[in-house]
């Protein structure tokens, strides 16, 4: 289909080959890139504060408290939730007026009055916010199992070394849960690509398309201008990436588990 | 007592019961979108089903998701509607694509005449291709898009006189964009009843069609053509004259500096919301609204004003409102047309007025007593006297996302110039013409 | 544990300070996770004023209105219209009257969640079940290609919905399966499969082979020991993997909102389209909210061991 001009709401209209006419147009296309731009800086920053937030709250936890258990599982309750209908409720969380958001900033710093969802330099960050709150606990966990995985002697022949605690931290602990961190973040990486419910709900791609992610761009093309043969060919496009960034990434881990 | 009522609820609900299952094979489903009118249609329809014993059957889809729902619907040759009132930018694609029944020879078998509907209605909501007689829907909901204001904050001394000192004209309802500039940055930040308040609520939104409902009000005044009008789709120096980045930039002028904050992606309900809630001087909006809102316990009974969509270069205002037609997927069409022609009877139009309904029928709008009837009616029809409407090519659903996107990006995206907007929107119009094989 | 054995702290145990601060910061963080959680349950007690008050309202006047409107349809009637009316005889009706409008029948709601529970039974039912007999060929035959197949499996869950809604729409349509609980029952399974296919695998990897061995010993077929051996140990296993195979259905958004509009209409697509007389009527929709997450939090506190291992098992075993 992706080579053709296949629209599937034109009824006896003539499907033509057409060729590579449309991955030419829309690897030409300005919007297009602003699209990917747009995506590529959600998984940066989900990416990065879930690493670390996850990493730092699997450290916390693995120092076996009193209600370990219970608040793992407080924690991970965001995660289980529904993002489109957890994102419906968030762009209330986030009202400029009334929203409880907004509140508790300024009830720290007095911000004035400043919308979320709505400004142009903010609205990138809101979907970050409600995706971090809903996916740390997830790298947290897989974290967590690694920390789990380090044999006890290894920290314990380090003690005999006389190695500090951050001497430890850098030679055992993180070389140990890095491969674990990767693969969390993998997995991450591939749902934040085709990230698509969460970010409608929330800012629907806008304002203008500052929010506006790959996949929301192919909902558009695919579901409501019916552009099935062009829509087609941005989809294999966007597999191709994911698969590409996907096999490095895991190319990229092998290796540091080899280390 | 209560026994007996409950008796008589019993009574009641297996008489319903009873009677829907000996009608189940006689029943027809409407589609509509879901917002008040369609309450009031449901009430009046309760006579075509007494007179015929035709069961009515609703499915009302909220706005955000009509235009997809339906279509689907069309574009799969679903026999889910038997009725639909679609949006007037659809006739062409259930014309061109076989979607809606062709009307005019049950018309002329029925005597109905579209001579006795008001002539600008019949225009957008009925013919394809546009100005021809033929006729693939009836015209059901007349409407466009005005303005609602607090009558009661201008009424008040100090604001009428802090607006003098500031202008040097009385605070009134305004009749340009200008003055309607002036009305909003007055308001905007004001604290009124101890509250601070917001100039107006426009339409910002980015998935449907709102922002674009909202733009082209602006653009209508500016004397906004879509085309040359000598030569078809021919866009270039129309969709991006001077006057239509004027207007573009106005706009957003607006949206920058008279609207509360967050209202960023605000259609109907939003804007109804901000209005009702005492955020906002003024709101934009379909006439649909204006029933509820005279009605509203909180901004209703006479502390509401309404005002057809303010002139500036040139007269002009958005259409909305809905035709009807019959789905030609459908199995019962005769059951269909019957209810067509119920509902374009005088006497069934007039009622259909009184219930919250807005009738494009002549008798109706003719009728000595409609400028009174209701606060509004004057700027109904003044508001259709000067309607224009977006395009309404089967490929409507592409160009209204293309503007849509290239809309958003300016004014509330911030990006680029009005000029590079309407620039490629001329672009990607084009481009869509191209693919449809009319360029 | 060993310090407990040990009244000398072993230099590995992490001392009562760093203990302390560590749970305090845990706390801390917990909290902040779940203040929207416990904003949106408050926010469903709330009348509609004090749901946008400005400051937002702690405390606050609980009221059952976001409910009650989430069950019905109403519309708004004139004083004496209401005057008219013989009394309420329920109490939400004197709630929906008080704000001067009348009940005019059930919501849709009830319906959406009903799809939700019928699609999400159904299809964790069948990809259960087929993930079993997958996972059981997977982790017990030599199976040529393996590593490819069961990775080949796994890479379908990376195609963006959106992308694989396009085909699967126009073989509905043509099928007629579009908007109907089987389709959705189907689009599901298939892709709650893999993971079914992936995390049974390995808890049946778990398992002896002897058991099983034993079992056909003394004369039972295949299927047999099968059915009679293996599932029953792997119950644990295939509890949790249904929870996940649900939670998943439960939850999913793009291809309920792309290929169900009305019959066959999930939740998750409906909550965001409550829309209440006249604008966004937030304690319904948090009403809504509640009524759909609270399911998947309880199974969440309930099976948390399970759930837990689940993730990390699904994750780390590639």
């Amino acid at each position: 289909m992706s080579f053709t001009n296949f629209y599937a709401n034109k009824p006896g209209m003539e499907i033509k080959f057409v060729g590579l006419k449309n991955y030419i147009k829309i690897l030409n296309k300005e919007d297009i890139w602003e699209t990917m731009q747009a995506t590529a800086h959600f998984m940066f920053w989900t990416l990065l504060l879930q690493a670390l937030i996850g990493l730092g709250l699997a450290l916390l936890l693995n120092k076996k408290f009193k209600g370990n258990e219970i608040l793992t599982t407080i924690i991970v309750l965001p995660m289980m939730l529904s993002p489109a209908v957890v994102a419906v409720f968030w762009t209330y969380i986030y009202q400029p007026q009334t929203g409880i958001f907004n509140y508790m900033i300024n009830f720290f710093y007095d911000f004035g009055e400043f919308t979320m969802i709505g400004d142009v330099q903010l609205a990138p960050w809101s979907i970050v916010l409600v995706d971090t709150w809903m996916w740390t606990p997830f790298t947290m966990l897989i974290c967590l199992a690694g920390l789990k995985s380090i044999p006890n002697y290894l920290y314990e022949a380090a003690e005999v070394d006389r190695a500090n605690k951050f001497q430890q931290f850098l030679h055992i602990t993180l070389p140990s849960v890095l491969p674990f961190l990767l693969l969390a973040l993998l997995f991450r990486g591939i749902e934040n690509f085709k990230m698509f419910d969460l970010v409608v709900e929330l800012t629907g791609g806008g304002p203008g398309s500052t929010t506006e992610v790959a996949s929301i761009n192919l909902k558009r093309e695919a579901f409501e201008k019916w552009r099935t043969g062009y829509s087609s060919a941005f989809a294999v496009i966007m597999f191709v990436t994911i698969f590409g960034l996907g096999n490095i990434w895991v190319k990229v881990m092998n290796k540091i588990k080899d280390k | 007592m209560k026994l007996f009522s409950k008796l008589v609820a019993l009574a009641a609900c297996s008489l319903i019961s009873f009677s829907s299952l000996s009608a189940a094979e006689r029943y027809i489903t409407l589609g509509w979108a879901a917002w008040d009118p369609a309450n009031a249609l449901v009430e009046l329809s309760k006579d075509f089903t007494k007179e015929t014993g035709i069961e009515m059957r609703y499915e009302f889809v909220p706005w955000p998701n009509f235009a997809d729902r339906m279509l689907n619907e069309l574009n799969s040759g679903g026999k889910t509607f038997d009725v639909l009132i679609g949006d007037s930018q659809w006739i062409g694609a259930g014309a061109v694509y076989g979607h809606y029944v062709k009307l005019n020879d049950f018309f002329g078998k029925e005597g109905i005449t579209m001579d006795d509907f008001f002539a600008p209605t019949v225009y957008a909501y009925s013919t394809w291709p546009k100005g021809t007689p033929n006729y693939y829907a009836l015209p059901a909901m007349g409407d466009a898009l005005a303005w609602a204001y607090r009558k009661d904050w201008f009424a008040k001394q100090e604001l009428q006189k802090a607006f003098q000192d500031k202008h040097g004209y009385p605070l009134s309802v305004p009749t340009t964009w200008d003055q309607l500039y002036n009305v909003c940055s007055f308001f905007q930040g004001r604290v009124i009843d101890g509250k601070k308040r917001y100039g107006a609520a426009i339409n910002t939104e980015r998935g449907s069609e709102g922002i674009t409902m909202g733009v082209t009000a602006a653009l209508y005044a500016w004397g906004f053509q879509y085309q040359n009008p000598n030569k078809p789709y021919d866009m270039e120096g129309y969709v991006n004259s001077d006057r239509a980045i004027e207007a573009l930039e106005f706009y957003k002028k607006i949206y920058k500096e008279c609207t509360p904050p967050g209202h960023s992606d605000a259609y109907m309900e939003a804007n109804l919301d901000a209005y009702k809630s005492g955020q906002v001087a003024m709101q934009m909006n379909w006439y649909a609204f204006w029933p509820g809102v005279n009605k509203d316990p909180d901004v209703g009974g006479g502390k509401s004003g309404f005002f057809a969509n303010p002139d500036q270069k040139a007269k002009g205002a958005t259409l909305g409102g809905q035709g009807m037609s019959v789905v030609s997927y459908s199995d019962k069409k005769d059951l269909a047309l019957q209810y067509i022609k119920w509902f374009a009877k005088p006497e069934v139009q007039a009622k259909w007025w009184s219930l919250g309904g807005y009738s494009c029928h002549k008798d109706v709008l003719n009728d000595p007593g409609f400028v009174d009837s209701q606060v509004y009616a004057q700027g109904f029809l003044d508001s259709m006297g000067k309607v224009k409407d977006f395009w309404q090519e089967p490929t409507f659903v592409e160009l209204m996302l293309a503007m849509q996107k290239r809309v958003h990006d300016y004014v509330v995206g911030d990006k680029g110039t009005a000029k590079q907007a309407m620039d490629k929107l001329v672009e990607d119009w084009t481009e869509t013409f191209e693919a449809d094989g009319k360029l | 544990m060993s310090s407990a054995i040990n009244s000398v702290r072993s230099p590995l145990e992490p001392s009562s300070f760093s203990r302390k601060s560590a749970a305090t910061l845990i706390i801390i963080y917990a909290f902040i996770a779940l203040v929207p959680i416990a904003w949106m349950v408050m926010t469903s007690f709330k009348s509609a004023n004090d749901a946008v008050s400005y400051p937002p309202k702690v405390v606050f006047e609980p009221s059952m209105e976001g409910w009650v409107n989430l069950f019905t349809q109403r519309s708004r009637q004139s004083k004496e219209y209401l005057k008219s009316l013989p009394p309420p005889e329920t109490w939400y009706e004197e709630l929906v009257r008080s704000r001067q409008m009348v009940i005019a029948g059930p919501s849709r709601f009830l319906g959406r969640f009903l799809n939700s529970l019928i699609i999400g039974f159904g299809s964790t039912f069948l990809s259960v079940f087929f993930g079993a007999l997958a996972g059981y060929a997977f982790s017990r035959f030599k199976i040529p290609l393996k590593e490819d197949l069961l990775f080949f499996i796994l890479s379908t869950r990376m195609f963006p919905p959106i992308a694989v809604a396009v085909p699967i729409f126009l073989m509905y349509r043509k099928l007629g399966l579009s908007d109907t609980h089987l389709g959705m029952i189907i689009l599901y399974t298939m892709v709650n499969l893999s993971l079914a296919v992936w995390l049974l695998k390995g808890f049946m990897d778990e398992i002896p082979l002897e058991y099983e061995e034993a079992a056909m010993v003394d004369g039972y077929t295949r299927l047999q020991a099968f059915f009679k051996i293996v599932i029953p140990q792997a119950m644990t296993g295939i509890a949790a993997t249904s929870i996940f195979c649900m939670i998943f259905a439960w939850n999913e958004y793009a291809f309920a909102v792309l290929l169900t509009f009305s019959e066959a209409q999930t939740a998750p697509p409906f909550i965001p389209t409550i829309i209440g007389e006249g604008g966004l009527d937030w304690p319904a929709i948090a009403a809504g909210t509640v009524m759909f997450l609270v399911p998947v939090m309880i199974f969440t506190v309930v099976l948390r061991k399970h759930l837990l291992r689940g993730i990390t098992f699904g994750a780390v075993r590639k």
